[in-house]
């Protein structure tokens, strides 16, 4: 049977990759934040993985109003982007990686069977929602992806509920496959985060809010009602119009299953928005099901 | 209101380079087959950026647009943009 190996959150901000490029200096907070990407990067490593699951939204590069899926898999023969302008308003760097096609489709079939009605792509690009973690977390792009894109930019998106349950019903379909795999999890979202709006300076001023701290408190009480209670659309984009992505986190937290968390880092910031790290080893995902 | 057809103008020109280039060019044979209202025409022909944001339009979409309107991202852009929208309070529903 395949075995849950990994699972971490990680941020997807496209600043953090140049971040010290060109020799500029790093300030102690992106330093925090870069160190803490490296130390899971050698988690996920360390866990030995076949195949890592990733997690993230994308930022209507290609899904738009006009059909817009709340979940859907990737089964392409390939993982690659970002696009063009996101290489050049940030200077981000590509990612392309096989996807592991049978893994895709079993997660796609038994989600239906498990009555989640994804939607699937055999032909897509990747933002910076995947490229910018997956670069922090295997630059080597030597491992086949399957990519599970979730809706949290382009309302209405479902309850937080549906993101967790859907998590957890990854999580059954990755144990019971019958295949003997290592699978990792990535999964990426946002805190206070308002990029396009009023409020996209407001770290500058105030690095955290209290719906920041709110949920923060509940991570380290491994309180998951708690963080589903605390994130409905409207209390979450009141935040900042991106903030709706804490989904992302939400859906790790179906994945975890209740295990609370191996690490984890709270980083507000002047200057960048607040990000959460978080990562379980295998030892920590498994020890309940072991 | 067609808070759809003002978001997909930004998405167009945010997205695509050769859309980009006839949006800059001719603005008013770009918007005239888009579905918009005179307003909406208004506002995507006079780049009134807070207009659209207090309407609903997709604050990422409509900052996307703003960076690919003003040749790439730079730190005075985003300071503007945020200043043009200090004083707008943010409306919670941007559902289409």
């Amino acid at each position: 049977m395949a075995r849950l190996v990994h699972l971490s959150v990680v941020p997807h901000d496209p600043v953090l990759p140049g971040i010290g490029r060109d020799g500029r200096p790093v300030s102690p907070d992106a330093r925090r934040l870069l160190d803490g990407i490296a130390r899971m990067r050698e988690g996920l490593e360390a866990s030995k993985p076949d195949i890592i699951v990733m997690a993230g939204s994308d930022h209507l590069c290609q899904f738009f109003f006009n059909n817009m899926p709340p979940f859907l898999v990737g089964k392409a023969e390939r993982l690659a982007g970002p696009p063009g302008y996101e290489q050049r308003d940030w200077g981000l760097q590509t990612y392309d990686a096989p996807i592991e096609g049978v893994l895709a489709r079993h997660i796609l079939t038994q989600g239906f069977e498990h009555e989640v009605d994804f939607a699937y792509s055999d032909e897509f690009t990747v933002d910076h929602a995947f490229s910018v973690p997956l670069n922090f977390m295997r630059p080597q792009a030597d491992l086949p992806i399957v990519p599970i894109f979730l809706n949290f930019l382009a309302p209405p998106v479902p309850p937080a509920r549906r993101y967790f349950k859907l998590g957890g019903i990854v999580r059954k379909i990755i144990d019971e496959w019958d295949q003997d795999k290592r699978v990792a999890v990535i999964c990426t979202g946002h805190m206070t985060n308002g990029v396009g709006g009023p409020y996209m300076l407001r770290h500058t001023q105030r690095p955290e809010s209290e719906w920041d701290r709110i949920v923060n408190a509940a991570i380290l009480r491994n309180d998951v009602a708690d963080l589903v209670a605390h994130s409905s659309w409207d209390e979450m984009y009141a935040q900042g119009n991106n903030t709706p992505g804490f989904l992302g986190f939400i859906f790790g937290y179906g994945v975890a299953s209740g295990a609370p968390f191996s690490w984890h880092d709270y980083v507000p910031s002047r200057m960048q928005p607040l990000m959460i790290l978080l990562e379980w080893t295998e030892d920590q995902l498994n020890g309940s099901h072991a | 209101m067609s808070r759809y057809a003002v978001n997909k103008v930004l998405w167009q020109v945010a997205r695509d380079d050769e859309l980009a280039a006839a949006y800059k060019s001719a603005p008013e044979k770009f918007l005239a087959d888009q579905g918009l209202n005179a307003e909406e025409h208004r506002q995507l022909l006079a780049r009134d950026f807070p207009a659209m944001f207090a309407a609903g339009a997709h604050p990422f979409l409509l900052f996307t647009f703003r960076i690919k309107i003003s040749g790439g991202w730079s730190y005075p852009m985003m300071v503007e943009h945020v200043r043009e929208l200090a004083d707008i309070d943010p409306p919670l529903d941007i559902s289409t």
